[in-house]
């Protein structure tokens, strides 16, 4: 076990499963000769080649397309969409090809590829470069989403990602790439679709996603000093959803907050609140409480910006209102 | 050239595309098939001809308007109209439609019903031989309203850039949907869009079957040399309309008659080639034309007799 | 899946029952016949009995519920059916929190659905449980404290009150508190029914008790064997003015005045832990010596619990004799839904005016609680006055037909 950054071990997951399946390439904007916008692909260039590695043009819709062709041509292709605020320009080919040839063409295709994206605001990216798009994509039947919050996570999810036959959209955060964590040296694996107790605890449930996982876990530091004890669950893949792991905490501690980057209004935390609502009433004590981004665009100033997506302090309040 | 039985079989296939559109518009009329249906007529020689000089291996992605492709690489012609009925005996189990058929024994990676929208997994396929090492070669079917799509652009320079195993074939039926293409192209000739991508580009007569084969097998050739992608167009011309619910109008009789003219009719003057070639007489021509009417009318029995597929199969295969 | 009702032979008119102790818990393995509850009314106290053999699955009603005759308290299955509620004879738990009913007028009562799943396996009752917190949301942590209660209403609320607002000082006396349970309740439910539904008026008398006296001197040398009291002598009198009031002997409710043929004598018992009324039956039928004796039998039987619950139905007029205390008038709670009850005080020596001339006689109190919704004034008091000539001069008993 050592502490390493979240960047470098999804790189580490890179080179296990490109080294472990030579059908495995990458292919992106910035990858290969820089690196990639956020060094993630650094020197495999080197290491693998010009065929594994490939720098492409500004076209993401037509890389979407010959990752997919690639895929079910045989390849397992590792597509960098470098920020997810792009992905728009992918949405005709995974939501009209990715995540349906299997299914219509009767199972007489796979689609093993993964889209590495990331997002996120509080960089001061502005507008553009700041979004959190996962709704869209976990409300097309066929996609699989994954948004690990941790190192640990990120490295053992990526090489899952790799290895599962089915279009994955495997989104990273700018503010995580930075953060260290501990990861065991020898080679691991993480299962998609299972959720993660980032923390025990027993008053409330708190569902976080991605950076906000962080969040809630210092909120969760500050509340205990009041004795207030929450627990944090990690969905870590959101679809497939693992509703027994929130199942079992919510009968537990019978209070729920949702909490994720995305903005409040459609967002996936509604998807989340529904299944408590329909699935898990009967172990409720209180309504269930969603956080999200204020449903305004991001704007840039360092005096606005932070006031639009969900801190630890919204988490307390919001966990405290849930207890009241 | 290919040899007489070849030949005389990529006739029948021209005829057995135009039975089966008009069988399947006749079935369509009845509600046997369902949902809007693109046929055609009028286009056989580009997709019978191009695929004809393709390999199992070789993949092809075709169009909403995709039936001659289908024949033309060789699908079982039963299995494409259960197909269209939505039977479970179909190429896809009833869950692709018309459009979406694909076979991957016959190397038809498949049907698409967004416009220009399977190109960009035809230059996937180019780029996975090509990274293979192998010859074998992606053929995509477009329209000339797809040639303006940004996925056009997008994929052509790719596969230029890469130099990918692949042929892009383009069907200018002069209509994209409803619009004329004088009212949706800046140019005349979109295989002068090559240029902007240091491709090689040509302009074929698409009702002329033998040109098609020709400028397919110098683009396929060049394709399996690691040479890189050729844009080929070729000129052709939608008899029928744009789909079942096209309640047409702005295609004008005469225009229509312009281009079913024993001259322009692809099957007409494949007819007139072969029995000047001696390679048919006109017997044989009619027994290709009687076989033909007899294998769609037995592929329609087919899929009329055929089950639908069980519900138990609607949530299975979303993932692999 | 069996349901045990409350089948209580407490009369006609007993309505309720309070559960005064469970004698099995949830998931206890029964034989029929088994007891497994005792209820009280404020006539007798009752075993339950389990009807056949089988799993406890569900218990209804908590010690100190006061439950309508014929509800079901408890249910006996084969153990499966604990998560499940009985069908149609079920109590108030299937009030849904929009319905649940609310203390203050029109002030909605929230009950979050783990609190409502909880109060459901607990058997507990929501209307119970929304009435301890009224006006407050019904979550997890009130249902908890339902449960732990010992008893209702004012000291719960108090508790929960304290708990959740600034600390208050703690009182400087120490107190009892006695929950209501029991015989109490029961008495106490009664006699509020009474109080609260028939209006009283009281009225008082004085009468001599000295020729009934030298009667009971003279029966009890005639009879030595026998216990002459003077409830019996008195009942005696009662009975005969009765007879000749037959507006005054019977029930009435709301609607009905039911006027009785016979003379259904109810005398209150003083017993541990309350009273009791055990009735003598057609006591107009008897004999005066019969009637003694049965005065005696009754007083005897209720103190040692041996009368059968039919004993303390029926009654159509109570005595009510509180001289051992020294009492000389007071006013009596009628034992609803009899129309009258008659207090009896103590005895004693007084100077009276006779003819003019000052003479020692033994004065006793007769105090007269009637419903003055069934009666009025004037034949309450010439009830009285006949029932004070009877007994100053016993042989006008002897004239009655």
């Amino acid at each position: 076990m050592s502490k390493r950054f979240y960047k470098d071990v999804l790189r580490e997951a890179l080179i296990e499963e490109m080294e472990r399946d030579s059908n495995v390439f990458l292919l992106g904007e910035d990858i290969e000769v820089y690196g990639g916008a956020f060094r993630v692909t650094e020197k495999l260039n080197e290491m693998f080649g010009p065929m594994r590695v490939m720098d492409t043009p500004i076209s993401e819709q037509a890389q979407t397309g010959i990752a997919i062709g690639a895929a079910i041509a045989g390849k397992r292709p590792v597509l960098e969409m470098m920020y997810m605020d792009w992905i728009g320009l992918t949405l005709d080919q995974m939501v009209n090809q990715a995540s349906l040839l299997h299914y219509v063409y009767d199972g007489q295709v796979k689609l093993p590829f993964v889209m590495r994206t990331q997002g996120g605001a509080r960089a001061s990216a502005s507008a553009q470069h700041s979004k959190s798009l996962e709704a869209w994509f976990c409300h097309i039947p066929g996609i699989k989403v994954v948004s690990p919050s941790t190192p640990y996570d990120a490295k053992g999810l990526l090489k899952a990602a790799v290895r599962d036959d089915n279009p994955v959209l495997f989104i990273e955060h700018k503010l995580l790439y930075g953060t260290r964590g501990e990861v065991p040296e020898e080679e691991y694996i993480l299962p998609i679709g299972k959720a993660d107790i980032k923390r025990e605890g027993s008053d409330c449930t708190v569902i976080a996603t991605s950076a906000m996982v962080l969040e809630a876990l210092e909120a969760a530091e500050e509340l205990e000093k009041e004795g207030i004890s929450i627990e944090v669950v990690d969905p870590r893949t959101l679809v497939p959803f693992d509703k027994e792991t929130v199942k079992d905490s919510i009968e537990k501690t019978n209070h729920a907050v949702i909490v994720h980057e995305a903005w409040k209004t459609g967002g996936f935390g509604g998807e989340i609140a529904a299944i408590i609502a329909e699935e898990m009433f009967d172990s409720l004590d209180a309504p269930v409480i969603r956080l999200g981004a204020k449903d305004c665009p991001i704007p840039y100033s360092p005096g606005l910006e932070p006031l639009t997506v969900p801190n630890k302090n919204d988490i307390i309040a919001a966990v405290k209102k849930s207890l009241q | 050239m290919f040899d007489n039985d070849k030949m005389k079989l990529l006739y029948k296939r021209m005829v057995v595309t135009r039975q089966l559109e008009y069988g399947i518009r006749e079935q369509h009329k009845q509600g046997k098939v369902r949902g809007p249906v693109h046929m055609c007529v009028g286009q056989e020689a580009t997709g019978v001809g191009a695929c004809a000089c393709l390999n199992d291996d070789d993949w092809v992605t075709s169009t909403h308007r995709g039936h001659a492709h289908f024949v033309g690489k060789g699908l079982d012609l039963n299995k494409m109209v259960a197909e269209m009925m939505g039977k479970s005996t179909g190429y896809c189990g009833g869950k692709a439609s018309h459009m979406l058929i694909a076979s991957r024994e016959k190397g038809m990676l498949g049907g698409c019903g967004i416009v220009c929208g399977a190109l960009g997994i035809g230059v996937g396929y180019g780029l996975t031989f090509k990274m293979d090492g192998s010859d074998r070669v992606a053929l995509s079917f477009l329209g000339d309203g797809a040639s303006n799509e940004g996925m056009f652009h997008e994929a052509l320079n790719m596969a230029a850039l890469w130099k990918t195993n692949n042929v892009i074939f383009v069907e200018h039926n002069m209509y994209g949907l409803t619009v004329r293409a004088d009212r949706h192209l800046s140019v005349e000739n979109i295989s002068d869009r090559a240029a902007a991508y240091g491709i090689p580009g040509v302009s074929i007569d698409g009702n002329d079957i033998i040109a098609v084969i020709e400028a397919t097998e110098e683009a396929v050739a060049r394709a399996r040399r690691g040479e890189g992608p050729t844009l080929i167009e070729a000129k052709t011309y939608r008899v029928l309309g744009f789909s079942t619910g096209d309640k047409g109008g702005y295609q004008s009789q005469e225009e229509i008659d312009s281009w079913t003219t024993p001259d322009k009719d692809p099957i007409i003057r494949f007819a007139k080639y072969l029995q000047e070639k001696g390679i048919c007489t006109e017997a044989e021509i009619e027994e290709l034309n009687a076989e033909a009417q007899s294998d769609v009318d037995k592929a329609i029995q087919f899929g009329l007799e055929s089950p639908y597929p069980d519900a138990s199969v609607l949530m299975e295969g979303i993932f692999a | 899946m069996v349901n045990i009702d409350l089948m209580v032979l407490a009369g006609d008119y007993v309505k309720t029952a309070v559960i005064s102790e469970w004698k099995v818990k949830i998931g206890d393995s029964v034989k029929k016949g088994d007891v497994l509850l005792v209820v009280e009314t404020n006539k007798i106290t009752q075993d339950i009995e389990a009807t056949c053999d089988g799993i406890v699955e569900q218990i209804l009603f908590q010690e100190g519920d006061d439950v309508e005759i014929s509800k079901t308290v408890a249910i006996i299955g084969d153990g499966s059916g604990f998560a499940s509620a009985p069908e149609e004879k079920k109590p108030a738990i299937e009030i849904t929190s929009s319905e649940a009913a609310s203390v203050d007028a029109g002030v909605r009562t929230v009950i979050t659905p783990v609190a409502k799943k909880m109060a459901k396996e607990k058997g507990i009752d929501l209307e119970e449980l929304t009435k301890m917190f009224p006006g407050k949301r019904i979550g997890k942590k009130e249902v908890l404290a339902f449960e732990e209660a010992p008893a209702k209403e004012d000291t719960i609320i108090e508790k929960l009150t304290v708990e959740n607002t600034a600390p208050v000082e703690a009182p400087a006396v120490p107190v009892t508190k006695i929950p209501v349970k029991g015989m109490r309740k029961a008495v106490a439910t009664a006699m509020r029914n009474s109080a609260y539904s028939k209006p009283h008026v009281s009225m008082m008398i004085d009468v001599q008790l000295d020729e009934m006296l030298e009667m009971k001197a003279y029966l009890k040398n005639k009879y030595p064997e026998k216990r002459i009291t003077l409830t019996g002598l008195l009942a005696l009198a009662v009975r005969s003015a009765l007879k000749e009031c037959p507006y005054i002997n019977g029930t009435a409710t709301e609607d009905t005045i039911a006027l009785s043929s016979a003379v259904n004598l109810g005398i209150a018992v003083d017993v541990e832990g309350g009273l009791l009324v055990p009735v003598i039956k057609n006591s107009d039928a008897m004999s005066g010596l019969e009637l003694f004796e049965s005065v005696n039998k009754v007083a005897k039987g209720c103190r040692e619990g041996t009368l059968p619950p039919s004993d303390y139905a029926g009654g159509t007029f109570t005595i009510s004799n509180v001289g051992a205390t020294g009492v000389k008038y007071f006013t009596p709670i009628i034992n609803s839904p009899e129309i009258a009850i008659l207090g009896v005080g103590a005895s004693t020596k007084e100077v009276v005016l006779v003819n003019e001339e000052v003479r020692e006689r033994t004065m006793i109190g007769l105090s007269l609680s009637f419903d003055h919704a069934a009666i009025d004034g004037s034949p309450a008091g010439r009830f009285l006055k006949i029932l004070k000539e009877k007994i100053e001069h016993p042989f006008m008993i002897a004239l009655s037909l």
